[in-house]
């Protein structure tokens, strides 16, 4: 069954006060993903995967095309209106950005709630479970009550992929998601992206291994075919 | 889902005299949906929010509201009783300046129930619990429900305006500016407290500010504005990251990565 | 009676419009309706509202009585009775049950009034918002609009600082459901007399150019919070002249060792209730 279908998507951005340039990233865009697909991602540096995920969660605006989600009904991103984003993004697609990005001062723990409050799961069996997956992750329950501003970069990494992972979302977004990780740290994730796809979970991620991409993907996108030809 | 619409403005003008105050502004706007407005000094934000609220008539356009009872109505042709009711109750504006919005003879917890008043049974246990709450709610001390609010700092009297205007559970907030005339840590403060409560109660609120921080953790959505008129809109960090307008991108180019 | 004047001091015109007025303010029960207020013989605060009502009303049958805080006797009330035998020549009694018109100034007599007699009582301050707001302009809205939320939060202030609320005269009431009226400077211990009373209350403010009525077998209710319902003043003590212990007292210190006594406010309930119990 379908659940994500881009038609004619197109992408550039132009930069009005630096002269007007215009940066055609991404062209002509028609493809679909059914239910349970784990796709990767891949092209070289700058040939617009993070912009492809973005437009995917609304985050970025397509230049011209359709991005349809199918959830009960058919959604076009590109033309939505604001709180069926929102309202899509709270239950039903999960994002898992390359660098978190949270308010100051709120603690690990409550990220990770959040999510579980936002899609009303949260309930008296919540926080074990929170509790369960940051040991998991290998975040030392001495830090889940700071903020993870000041974590370093692979611990921040790990509450970023925490506060998606809890959820309960049809399809999740990785981008990069193992990229500053250990090996060990590495595993764990994988494993958890797993455990997802026997959930039936559509996921499209990020990943440069390759090694990685074989054990999880199960069908490779590479974005060189959309590379608009004037570039 | 079928999330109702509860304010439809349409190509909204105000002129002060010959001089632009906003025009041809129109937006949707949904229960649930924190607003924000942005835009450059003197580009018709508060200009915005005032007709909105009714504070000031436009020259031209239309808003319809639809109230939680009763159906859709015109509120710019709305008798003077009913945008003073809708004021005490349903629909709150949170001032810049907290002595704006607090009445500063009497006290703190004098100054929430003013507002319960308007709408709640003659109770004074009830008045009194309700302002401990959202005192608390606002994290504010409320042992000090009784105390005046010029013995505040001026951080906790903006809380106490908040709690004021939240204790009547209303269906729109205003806010210009909530924490403008604050110095930056007590900023910071009240925007986590504005933005857990906003994510407990589910109000609906249009906020209007310049600081492109406040917008992306408070807002859903955006209007960009610049001399008058609305050069933008779109939910926020689609705003904020992938700009269309080129006042957008200057605007989102001249401040750090937030 | 003195020559030179017309009936009751006040040209007919001017009773004929003061007597509009008075028609309107028993048509909106409550509610301030301003008037056409005349200078009379004597200053502002001593009465010239009551004085211009009274004599609107007066006629040549009646027979008035006149208190100032319950007495009969003392000067205001003595001058005022003076000044309307003196332009209308008509009787005057102290006897509450006699009288057919009643002027007053801070008490409602103890005697229980009937539907033959008229009560005006005079009016300092006929806004009961007025500390609380100081523009005309918004109390005429919070009046027009019934936004009465800060009358209560006064009350609700009181409770907080004290205990309760201490205001213990001109304590504010709601009008036939609708309009809060200040009931002038007496004791709360009177308000609830006010409600559903036979007679017809008449108020007049001569400064302020008001004049506000409650017509008879009207509801009066004085405000309050369901949990800190309104109660009046009680006193452990009775009246050491007459013995009553329903009516309102005075303390009165007499003795240089600050000995107290207490005597009924109203002196004629306290002469009729001596004979009486004789
Ligand atoms: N908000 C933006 N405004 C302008 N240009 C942008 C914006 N975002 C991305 N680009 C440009 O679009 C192109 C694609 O960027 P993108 O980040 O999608 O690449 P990528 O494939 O994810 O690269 P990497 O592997 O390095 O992360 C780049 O040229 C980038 O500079
Ligand atoms: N009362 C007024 N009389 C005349 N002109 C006014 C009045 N109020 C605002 N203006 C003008 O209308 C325009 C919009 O003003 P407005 O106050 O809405 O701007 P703003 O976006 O809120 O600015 P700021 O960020 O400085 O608060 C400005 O040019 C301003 O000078
Ligand atoms: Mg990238
Ligand atoms: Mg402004
Ligand atoms: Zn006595």
């Amino acid at each position: 069954m379908k659940i994500i279908e881009l038609k004619n998507v197109n992408k550039k951005f132009i930069l009005h006060n630096q002269k007007g340039t215009v940066l055609n990233v991404l062209k002509n865009i028609n493809l679909e993903i059914k239910t349970g697909e784990c796709i990767a991602l891949v092209g070289k540096s700058g040939i617009g995967k993070s912009t492809f995920l973005k437009m995917l969660y609304g985050n970025y605006l397509p230049s011209s095309g359709e991005i349809n989600i199918y959830n009960n009904n058919k959604i076009n991103i590109a033309n939505s209106l604001e709180h069926q984003i929102i309202n899509l993004r709270k239950y039903f697609i999960g994002y898992v950005s390359q660098f978190l990005r949270v308010l100051p001062r709120v603690p690990t723990i409550e990220i990770v709630s959040d999510t579980l409050k936002q899609q009303s799961l949260f309930d008296e069996h919540s926080l074990i479970k929170i509790k369960k997956l940051l040991s998991e992750l290998n975040i030392q329950e001495s830090m889940w009550n700071l903020s993870p501003l000041t974590f370093s970069g692979g611990e921040q990494q790990r509450v970023n992929l925490a506060k998606t992972l809890i959820g309960n979302y049809s399809i999740l977004l990785l981008d990069e998601p193992t990229a500053s990780l250990d090996d060990i740290n590495k595993s764990i994730v994988i494993d958890m992206i797993k455990s997802k796809l026997k959930k039936d979970v559509t996921i499209i991620v990020i990943v440069h291994d390759k090694k990685i991409r074989n054990e999880i993907c199960t069908r490779e996108i590479n974005l060189e075919k959309y590379i608009p030809n004037d570039n | 889902m079928n999330i109702k619409k509860i304010m439809h403005v349409e190509n909204l003008t105000h002129f002060y005299g010959n001089q632009i105050g906003c025009k041809g502004i129109n937006f949707d706007l949904y229960k649930g949906e924190i607003l924000g407005i942005v835009g450059e000094s003197g580009s018709g934000k508060s200009t915005l929010l005032k007709c909105l609220s009714g504070e000031i008539s436009p020259s031209a356009g239309k808003i319809n509201i639809s109230l939680d009872q009763g159906g859709v109505k015109d509120f710019l042709s709305l008798p003077e009783q009913e945008k003073r009711q809708l004021m005490r109750s349903m629909w709150g504006i949170v001032h810049q300046n907290p002595r704006d919005g607090l009445n500063l003879r009497i006290s703190a917890g004098g100054n929430i129930a003013e507002r319960l008043l308007n709408v709640s049974e003659k109770n004074y246990s009830f008045l009194r619990n309700t302002g401990k709450y959202w005192m608390e709610k606002t994290e504010m001390d409320p042992d000090r429900i009784d105390e005046f609010p010029l013995s505040f700092s001026g951080g906790m009297q903006q809380r106490l305006q908040i709690s004021k205007i939240l204790s009547s559970n209303p269906q729109i907030v205003f806010m210009d500016e909530p924490t403008g005339g604050l110095d930056v840590s007590v900023q910071a403060k009240i925007l986590d407290t504005i933005k857990s409560i906003v994510r407990d109660i589910n109000v609906t609120m249009i906020i209007v500010t310049h600081d492109l921080a406040v917008v992306r953790f408070l807002t859903d959505k955006l209007l960009v504005m610049k001399d008058g008129i609305v050069v933008e809109t779109g939910l926020t960090d689609r705003v904020l990251d992938d700009p269309q307008h080129s006042y957008t991108q200057l605007l989102t180019s001249s401040i750090l990565q937030v | 009676m003195k020559t030179g004047f017309n009936f009751a001091y006040l040209d007919e015109a001017t009773k004929r419009m003061i007597r509009r007025k008075i028609l309107k303010a028993v048509c909106i029960p409550g509610y301030q309706c301003p008037f056409g207020g005349r200078e009379m013989p004597l200053a502002y605060g001593w009465g010239t509202g009551g004085i211009q009502v009274t004599a609107s009303i007066i006629g040549k049958q009646d027979i008035l009585k006149v208190i100032d805080q319950g007495a009969d006797d003392t000067t205001n009330a003595v001058s005022i009775k003076n000044f309307f035998k003196r332009v209308c020549n008509i009787m005057t009694t102290d006897r509450t049950a006699e009288a057919s018109l009643i002027q007053t100034r801070h008490r409602i007599p103890e005697t229980t009034l009937n539907k033959d007699q008229i009560i005006v009582y005079q009016v300092p301050q006929p806004e009961p918002l007025r500390k609380l707001e100081p523009k005309e302009k918004e109390t005429r809205k919070l009046h027009a609009y019934k936004e009465y939320a800060l009358m209560h939060v006064k009350l609700y202030e009181e409770i907080s600082q004290f205990g309760s609320v201490i205001k213990t005269w001109a304590y504010p009431v709601e009008t036939n459901n609708r309009y809060i009226t200040d009931p002038t400077p007496i004791p709360k211990f009177d308000n609830p007399k006010m409600n559903n009373m036979e007679a017809l209350q008449l108020f007049g403010a001569g400064r302020e150019k008001r004049i506000y009525a409650i017509p008879p077998y009207t509801k009066v209710k004085s405000l309050d919070f369901d949990d800190h319902p309104f109660e009046i003043q009680t006193w452990d003590e009775c009246c050491s002249i007459c013995g009553s212990t329903k009516s309102y007292l005075d303390e009165i210190i007499i003795n240089n060792e600050g000995k107290k006594n207490f005597i009924c406010s109203d002196t004629d309930f306290c002469k009729s209730n001596l004979e009486k119990n004789k």
